[in-house]
């Protein structure tokens, strides 16, 4: 028997307003974004919330799919991943989730720790920095997106990694953006 | 030098290049999953251009969104046109936004601080 009621209510209480799961390529990211500026305009979300939680969605599912481990069997092919949108009385959340392999980790696990160490003045300096320095790949900006999230939440990140098995891990990150 | 004029996507700008008028217009969204591969041909043509400009010259930025890969191009563009102010020609950057969208003003500002060029930073409502 389908139960829809069960789920209606899981996502009423981790209050959720929609998520995704599955392989993600640019036209679905471009899907995802409308439909998230649809909805946020319904919410009367004010103009500068809305615009910094579409920013932060753009850096964050580009970069699944610039970065994120893709498998080759058959059923685990492509950029798998989950995105959720929530809102807690006066904050959004942002959770994204991807896999990615265990080797990855050291050196983004330090990328992150690092940037989420640095002052508000202090990630527009490096972000300044880095544009300047012009080092453009075509997976992206050497870092700049990462910081842009950051400017764009207020707030620090929060994530970690959990090992699923041998040669698969799988990273999650939540990021807020406050009234 | 041809114009060139390019449609809009849902992830791509509309490009107006228009080198006869020193007109560079790139309005919309920039959000190519490829950013590289869009931009560097249109950075090959400024860089052309401004070998031998028109008196005038004027790079117009009408953005609603764009990813941050595409900031790094918008940089590389202005400082193609840097050229045509040290010959003593005149280009100047109009960064348009939208009077609510603090942060594309924001953005705008950044590269004023990165850029000789003079930027001119437009607050109005951005079609």
């Amino acid at each position: 028997m389908i139960k829809a009621f069960d789920q209606y209510q899981m996502m009423r209480n981790h209050q959720l307003i929609f998520g995704y799961r599955g392989t993600l390529n640019n036209e679905l990211i471009t899907s995802i974004l409308n439909l998230s500026e649809t909805k946020l305009k319904d919410l009367k979300t004010p103009f500068k919330k809305k615009k910094s939680i579409i920013n932060i969605l753009i850096e964050c599912l580009q970069n699944i799919l610039y970065h994120s481990e893709t498998f080759s069997e058959e059923f685990f092919s492509g950029h798998h991943c989950i995105f959720l949108i929530g809102r807690r009385e006066a904050e959004f959340f942002i959770q994204i989730g991807n896999y990615i392999a265990p080797r990855q980790i050291p050196d983004l696990k330090s990328k992150l720790e690092y940037v989420n160490s640095l002052e508000k003045e202090q990630v527009h300096s490096l972000y300044l920095e880095i544009l300047d320095k012009g080092e453009i790949s075509n997976k992206g900006g050497a870092g700049l997106g990462i910081l842009r999230v950051l400017k764009d939440s207020g707030s620090k990140l929060d994530f970690n990694f959990q090992e699923i098995e041998e040669n698969r891990s799988f990273f999650s990150m939540e990021i807020k953006v406050k009234d | 030098m041809e114009r060139i004029e390019i449609e809009p996507t849902s992830t791509t700008p509309k490009i107006s290049f228009l080198p006869q008028d020193g007109y560079f217009e790139i309005s919309g969204k920039s959000l190519p999953e490829n950013s590289f591969e869009f931009y560097k041909p249109l950075i090959d043509y400024m860089e052309a251009y401004a070998e031998s400009p028109v008196p005038n010259t004027s790079l117009v930025f009408k953005l609603q969104y764009f990813n941050t890969s595409s900031t790094s191009h918008f940089l590389r563009m202005i400082k193609k046109f840097e050229k045509i102010g040290a010959d003593g020609k005149i280009a100047v950057v109009r960064w348009f936004y939208d009077e609510d969208d603090e942060d594309m003003k924001e953005a705008g500002e950044d590269f004023k601080v990165l850029s000789k060029l003079p930027i001119e930073i437009i607050g109005s409502h951005v079609d």
